[in-house]
C-alpha cells in the first residue's frame, strides 16, 4: 500500500511539473504526427491488453488511450 | 398535392440528415493468432466508428476467439496428463460520446462477453477536459463489470463476481513534441465465497498431508481465492518527437494488490513514418515482472499437528512470481485516394512473448507468439 501511494504521488506531482508556456494551435503540429500516436492501432492494443491480462495479475494504468493533445 | 409535399419533405429530409451529421467514418478488422506450447488463439476483430463535426460520436466493436490446445490437469497422484479443449468466446460493444462544451468530451459504453463458463456485462462512464490553454487534458473512466462464472460440466456451478476500476489519467504538453502522461488505476472486485475472484472452477491444487512413517497423502483440492480483491497502478508515458517522423515512447506501471502482488512493468517503442506518412513501423520492447500472490504455493504441504489446510489456495500461473519479456514490430501502409474509394490501411505485426516462472515447477517457461494483421478505411 505504501508502495502504491508513493507511486500515486509521483505520478500526480510530475504532471504540473511540465506546465510551460502554451502552445499555439499552429504549434502543435509534431504532436499530431502518426509517428505520435501511442497506441498506434487501438484494435491491435485491446488484443495486447487481452493477452497480458489472462497471462499477468497484474492490470491498470497501462499503454495510455490516446488522450487528447489539444491540437485542435 | 398533400402528398407530392410530403414526398418533396422526406426527400429533403433524406438530403439534409447526412450533411447535418457530416463527420468520418472509420472501419478496421483485424486477425491476431496467439500460440504457445499448449494453447493457440485465433481472434477475429472488427470495429467501427463514426464521429460528426460537432464531436458526437458512436462506436462498437465485435471479437471472436477460438481458443484451442491442452491443459495440464492436477490429478490426485501425480502432476500430469492434460485435457484438450476448444471453446470459443464473443465479445461485443458499443460506444457513444459526445462533446456538450468546446473542450470537454463524455462517453458512455457497453460491453458484453459470453464463453460456455464465463460470461460478463460491463458498463463504463467517463470523460476527459482540456484545461490550461489545452495545454493539459484530464481524463477519466468508471467501469462496473457483472461477471458469471461457470463450469460446463456441472450446469447448476454459478458465481458471480462485481468488479469496479477507475481510471485516471492526466497528459501534458510539455514542448511541441513531448507529451507525458500520468495514469492511475484503481479497481475492486467482489466474488463469491465458493471459488473466489479469478479462481478456476476446473483447478486443483495438490496438497501433500505428511504421515509419520513416510507414507504422504496428496489430495487434489479445489483452487480457493479470497472473495474480495482491491488493486491499484501507477503509470508514467512519455511521447518524444526527436524529429519529424520519428519518435519514442515509453512508460513505466508499478501495481500493487491485496492479494500480495506487487509489479513493475516498463515498456519502450521507436515509431517512424515514413513517404508522406503512408508507411508506418514501429519497434516495440516490454518486460514485466511480478511477484507471487500471498497464498500462492506450487507445492503445498500440511505437516503434522498443523491445523489444517489453508483456506486459500492457488497453482494458477497468474499468480505464480513471473518474468515476461515481449519484443515486438509493426508495420502498416495506407495507399493514395482512388477514384472514390477512401484509402486504405494495411497493417501487419509480429511479437514474441517469453515468460518465466521461478516457482512455477509444472511451467518453468513459456515462449509464445503472437502474429496479426488489420484493413482499416477512413470514409
Amino acid at each position: 500500500m505504501k508502495a502504491f501511494a508513493s507511486l500515486l504521488l509521483l505520478a500526480l506531482l510530475t504532471s504540473p511539473l511540465f506546465a510551460c508556456a502554451p502552445l499555439k494551435a499552429w504549434e502543435r503540429g509534431r504532436l499530431q504526427e502518426a509517428a505520435m500516436r501511442d497506441p498506434p492501432n487501438e484494435l491491435e492494443a485491446a488484443c495486447d491488453t487481452h493477452v497480458h491480462r489472462t497471462r499477468e495479475a497484474m492490470s491498470g494504468a497501462a499503454a495510455g488511450g490516446g488522450v487528447s493533445c489539444g491540437c485542435n | 398535392m398533400r402528398l407530392q409535399l410530403t414526398s418533396a419533405v422526406v426527400v429533403l429530409a433524406g438530403i439534409a440528415a447526412p450533411l447535418a451529421l457530416a463527420g468520418d467514418i472509420d472501419v478496421s478488422a483485424r486477425t491476431d493468432v496467439y500460440a504457445d506450447e499448449w494453447i493457440t488463439v485465433l481472434k477475429q476483430g472488427s470495429a467501427a466508428s463514426f464521429e460528426s463535426e460537432d464531436g458526437l460520436r458512436v462506436g462498437g466493436h465485435y471479437t471472436v476467439d477460438v481458443i484451442s490446445g491442452a491443459t495440464r490437469a492436477y490429478a490426485p497422484d501425480a502432476v500430469s496428463g492434460a485435457t484438450v479443449f476448444r471453446e470459443t468466446r464473443l465479445e461485443g460493444g458499443l460506444v457513444v460520446g459526445a462533446k456538450p462544451w468546446r473542450d470537454v468530451t463524455v462517453n458512455a459504453g457497453y460491453t458484453g462477453s459470453y464463453e460456455p463458463d464465463y460470461s460478463t456485462n460491463s458498463i463504463s462512464l467517463g470523460g476527459e477536459a482540456e484545461v490550461f490553454q489545452r495545454m493539459t487534458t484530464v481524463g477519466a473512466q468508471l467501469n462496473v463489470s457483472v461477471e458469471q462464472l461457470g463450469r460446463v460440466d456441472v450446469p447448476s456451478f454459478s458465481e458471480d463476481t462485481l468488479a469496479s476500476t477507475l481510471d485516471v489519467t492526466v497528459a501534458q504538453v510539455v514542448t511541441k513534441g513531448t507529451l507525458v502522461q500520468a495514469l492511475v488505476s484503481t479497481g475492486l472486485g467482489f466474488c463469491g465465497p465458493d471459488v473466489g475472484c479469478r479462481a478456476s472452477p476446473y483447478r486443483y491444487v495438490p496438497v501433500t498431508l505428511e504421515q509419520p512413517e513416510g507414507d504422504d497423502i496428496t489430495l487434489a483440492l479445489p483452487e480457493h481465492h479470497p472473495a474480495q480483491r482491491w488493486s491499484g497502478a501507477a503509470g508514467l508515458r512519455l511521447s518524444q518527437s526527436i524529429r519529424p517522423g520519428l519518435a519514442a515512447h515509453g512508460g513505466y506501471r508499478g501495481y500493487v494488490d491485496t492479494w500480495g502482488v506487487q509489479g513493475h512493468t516498463v515498456d519502450v517503442a521507436l515509431a517512424f513514418a515514413l513517404a508522406g506518412e503512408r508507411v508506418l513501423g514501429r519497434l516495440s520492447a516490454r518486460s514485466s515482472l511480478q511477484s507471487a500472490a500471498s497464498f500462492y504455493d506450487p507445492d503445498p504441504s500440511v505437516a503434522q499437528g498443523d491445523k489444517g489446510v489453508s483456506r486459500f489456495r492457488t497453482a494458477d500461473a497468474e499468480l505464480a512470481g513471473l518474468h515476461n519479456l515481449l519484443l515486438g514490430a509493426h508495420l502498416s501502409y495506407t495507399t493514395p485516394p482512388w477514384l472514390a474509394l477512401p484509402p486504405l490501411t494495411a497493417s501487419a505485426r509480429i511479437a514474441h512473448l517469453s515468460y518465466r516462472y521461478p516457482t512455477f515447477r509444472a511451467l518453468p517457461a513459456r515462449e509464445a507468439w503472437l502474429v496479426g494483421a488489420g484493413l482499416g478505411a477512413r470514409f
